[in-house]
């Protein structure tokens, strides 16, 4: 998650139950976002629980206190509008999209969605194949087999090592019972942060969100210890060989600077200048040089080991190539770097904004992912002016000090001809 | 439903809210303008009416678009690409079965400069031997990829078995044996042969003066040869029911159907948008309530209603478990022959299409795209107005005779491991 930008007249409450409401007026858009998000995701799970966030977020949308299973959706689509859910390793968080008239009943569409749903038993059972379906439609993807056994490689200890989706033993296991005590454990008032963005009446939205949200009982949030994950002492290389690939895929990684650091900002612009977009370094010296067919950058937004990744798609008899150009392109970057480039990439990202937040969706994207992941509104509020103070130095310092002079992972699939 | 009545609200709200101007240039050209108020950010797209019709050799229009923006006679692919990037935007070339597409987005201080390259993309684009051999490995690699997902290989199978004999039989990507072909004589022959003013609509969207920038678009447009490239359209009717299987290593099972349907420009066309979105678009149509939540065959499914300008097809996907794909199967052509239609249905249905089409127009780049597409397939650009309220005024008695008319024959693909 890269580029942010404030714009419109962003207001911020805490409720009395403890949960965090900000509101993003924007008089630029008939389009209203209503996001609400818990911090909750798949790195909150002991190991029987693996998949339940996930799975809690799809049982959601199977019935609630005032509307039976089916009417949330006839509702939001009735009204023209898009509503949808996401689960990560962090959050979970629902969402809807309409039209400024209608802002109102999204709101305690979602409120029923997240704080009175019925969880029932026979819909835990019905929800139960939907689920190992999509599972399976993942691994039928070689590309999501890949990024599962990437962070398998690279997370040893920390509960990041495992897929959002969970496992099918340990979903076929799910009981109401144990979905009801995680709910109940995550998805209350001190847990859950309301993001509302489009061309609205702060006051008249606070006062609906304390009408709804705000009537739960905020209950403390049990603590859950995120193993973190220990230092990697040596490079990491995995092969696997999939008969349904025609190309190689390789794909190396390295810890960085946790999201909100002063260091993280040097990163979001070294990522630029390396691999974001046709300008960027990798771009010009790999896939237009004909070494790759596609490469690419970036990084998980982590708020603690975080990875950073160089992702490319080639031929496997350039592979030993293709890598010594990257690490090489990378070390000559600490003599070669210019002020100038470092100027060019800060403007790039933050120019880029502008068209990031022309949907009202993605402005409240980043507001959310600013409270519940990087646990702060600031990150949203002053991303624009920590790129600004980014200095040539401090990127060839987050360069030298998590990539070049660090152990990798490295996971390359291969075709098994 | 009273909830459906407010929907009416909704379709006197626009997203840019700003007139729109046409002006056809002295060669023929029809640019389509539209003045927003915003952060100072503009959006274009080009369309070129041709896609792959009357290609000689299989994929060659694309493999032309792809070396457009990788060198000009005044510009080399990184002015190109810095030229958008530096002002925090982009562009792209890309290839439909009916049409060349090029989309841009930049800031409006740089859009002289914008202009002036795409100018020269489309004037003296170099197609350079040393880009095309590059290009050329990268398409006859992007086409045996579409083996790697279950998806797209389904898609190709599907396409040689429902438009056998037109030119949708082969995706835009072309066949390995003809890109390999394909010399640089081809491209300049290609693009000369489909770069004709009157087969071309330009389209821009964005904060602009209006009045101030005609004189750049002519300059930048005006010199575009005169004529027009005459398309052949093939159209191949459906006669029988057919059925392809096809092998693939993988833990899913994945089905695509096509229908018959009828011609886009046509008044039948918006009651069979309505009837196509009713059985596939969403959580509450036909094809997700019946397939996915009452037999939990599968996590995706839905239909769509590719507007193309012959061959009329409704195209069914479901991706489901080798063990449960012949129930899939028979259930997906069951659910769309003949399941039940009410007239809430049928009002969910359009409310759902001008919602999503409504919101879909949040960015400049979607705006021009929409007013760009609607022109070239001959509608008119006014369609964008339009669309909702042609919608809007479909009838439960026009999507019945729809399906009755509609929806005999199919042919379907079932890949399978």
């Amino acid at each position: 998650m890269t580029a942010l930008a404030l714009a419109g007249e962003l207001r911020s409450y805490k409720l009395p139950n403890g949960a965090k409401l900000v509101i993003n007026r924007r008089e630029d858009t008939e389009a209203v976002a209503l996001h609400v998000w818990f911090k909750v995701g798949s790195i909150y799970e002991d190991y029987q629980q693996k998949g339940m966030a996930h799975f809690l977020e799809h049982m959601l949308f199977n019935g609630s206190e005032k509307y039976p299973y089916g009417q949330i959706d006839y509702i939001v689509e009735g009204l023209g509008g898009n509503l949808n859910a996401g689960t990560s390793k962090e959050y979970t968080f629902y969402h809807i999209t309409i039209a400024r008239p209608y802002w109102k009943q999204a709101l305690e569409v979602l409120y029923q969605l997240t704080q009175k749903p019925l969880l029932l038993e026979e819909m835990v059972e019905k929800e139960k194949p939907i689920v190992i379906e999509e599972l399976r439609r993942g691994k039928d993807n070689p590309t999501t087999v890949l990024w599962e056994e990437f962070e398998k490689l690279f997370y040893k200890v920390s509960p990041y090592r495992h897929p959002i989706i969970g496992y099918e033993e340990t979903i076929r296991n799910f009981t109401r019972e144990m979905l009801l005590e995680f709910y109940r454990n995550f998805y209350q008032p001190r847990n859950m942060f309301i993001v509302i963005v489009g061309n609205v009446e702060p006051e008249e939205v606070r006062e609906e969100v304390l009408k709804t949200f705000g009537k739960e009982e905020g209950k403390q949030v049990p603590k859950v210890q995120i193993l973190p994950e220990p230092e990697q002492l040596e490079n990491r290389t995995k092969t696997i060989k999939d008969p349904r690939v025609e190309k190689t895929y390789w794909l190396v990684g390295w810890r960085a600077p946790a999201i909100g650091t002063k260091e993280y900002y040097a990163l979001v612009v070294l990522d630029q200048i390396l691999g974001n977009g046709r300008t960027s370094l990798f771009y010009r010296e790999l896939r237009e040089k004909g070494l790759v067919y596609s490469v690419s950058t970036g990084d998980f937004g982590r708020p603690k080991d975080n990875l950073f990744f160089v992702y490319a798609t080639l031929d496997q008899e350039k592979l030993p190539q293709v890598k010594e150009k990257t690490f090489e392109l990378m070390r000559s970057l600490r003599e070669k770097l210019t002020h100038e480039e470092v100027q060019k990439a800060k403007e790039r990202l933050i120019n880029s904004e502008a068209f990031a937040l022309e949907r009202v969706e993605r402005d409240a994207y980043y507001i959310g992912y600013s409270l519940t992941v990087v646990g702060m509104l600031d990150y949203y509020k002053y991303f624009e002016n920590n790129i600004r103070s980014v200095r040539k130095e401090d990127v060839i310092r987050v360069l030298e000090n998590y990539l070049l002079n660090k152990p990798y992972s490295e996971i390359v699939m291969v075709p098994q001809k | 439903m009273k909830y459906i009545i407010l929907l009416l609200f909704f379709l006197s709200l626009s997203f840019g809210g700003a007139k729109v101007e046409e002006h056809t240039l002295s060669n023929g050209i029809k640019l389509i303008i539209k003045e927003t108020k915003g952060k100072g950010i503009v959006s274009g797209v080009i369309f070129i009416k041709s896609g792959t019709h009357g290609e000689d050799k299989r994929g060659l229009t694309s493999l032309t678009a792809s070396l457009l923006t990788k060198g000009t006679k005044s510009f080399d692919s990184y002015q190109i690409a810095s030229t958008f990037e530096d002002y925090g935007g982009s562009i792209y070339a890309s290839v439909a079965d009916d049409y060349v597409e090029i989309g841009f987005s930049t800031k409006v201080e740089g859009l002289h400069k914008a202009l002036a390259v795409m100018k020269s993309i489309l004037t003296e684009p170099l197609f350079s031997e040393q880009d095309l051999e590059r290009e050329k490995r990268n398409t006859l690699q992007a086409i045996r990829s579409r083996r790697e997902r279950g998806h797209e290989l389904a898609m190709d199978h599907l396409r040689g078995l429902t438009y056998r004999g037109s030119n949708y039989e082969v995706g835009p990507l072309g066949l390995e044996e003809d890109v390999k072909e394909i010399k640089r004589e081809d491209l300049l022959k290609r693009w000369q042969e489909i770069l004709k003013a009157e087969n071309i609509v330009v389209s821009l969207v964005g904060d602009f003066d209006k009045e101030s920038i005609m004189g750049e678009l002519r300059k930048a447009f005006e010199g575009l040869p005169g004529g027009r490239y005459e398309l052949r359209i093939k159209d191949v009717p459906m006669e029988k029911d057919l059925l392809e299987r096809v092998k693939r290593p993988g833990s899913q099972a994945t089905v695509l159907c096509a229908f018959d349907a009828p011609p886009f420009l046509s008044e039948e066309y918006f009651a069979f948008k309505v009837l196509d979105a009713l059985l596939g678009d969403g959580m509450t149509s036909k094809l997700f309530k019946e397939l996915r939540e009452k037999k939990g065959y599968a996590y995706a499914v839905y239909s769509t209603y590719p507007t193309r300008l012959s061959s009329p097809r409704l195209i069914a996907y479901i991706g489901t478990s080798p063990e449960k794909k012949e129930d899939a199967l028979g259930d997906l052509i069951k659910v769309v022959k003949n399941v039940e239609i009410t007239p809430e249905d049928v009002e969910l249905a359009k409310n759902k299409i001008v919602g999503d089409f409504l919101l879909a127009h949040q960015t400049r780049l979607r705006q021009a795209w929409y007013l760009g597409f609607f022109e070239i397939m001959g509608f008119g650009w006014r369609m964008d107005e339009e669309y909702p309220e042609r919608i809007r005024s479909v009838s439960l008695e026009q999507v019945k005779k729809m399906r009755e008319k509609y929806l005999k024959i199919h042919h379907c693909t079932v890949v399978e491991p």
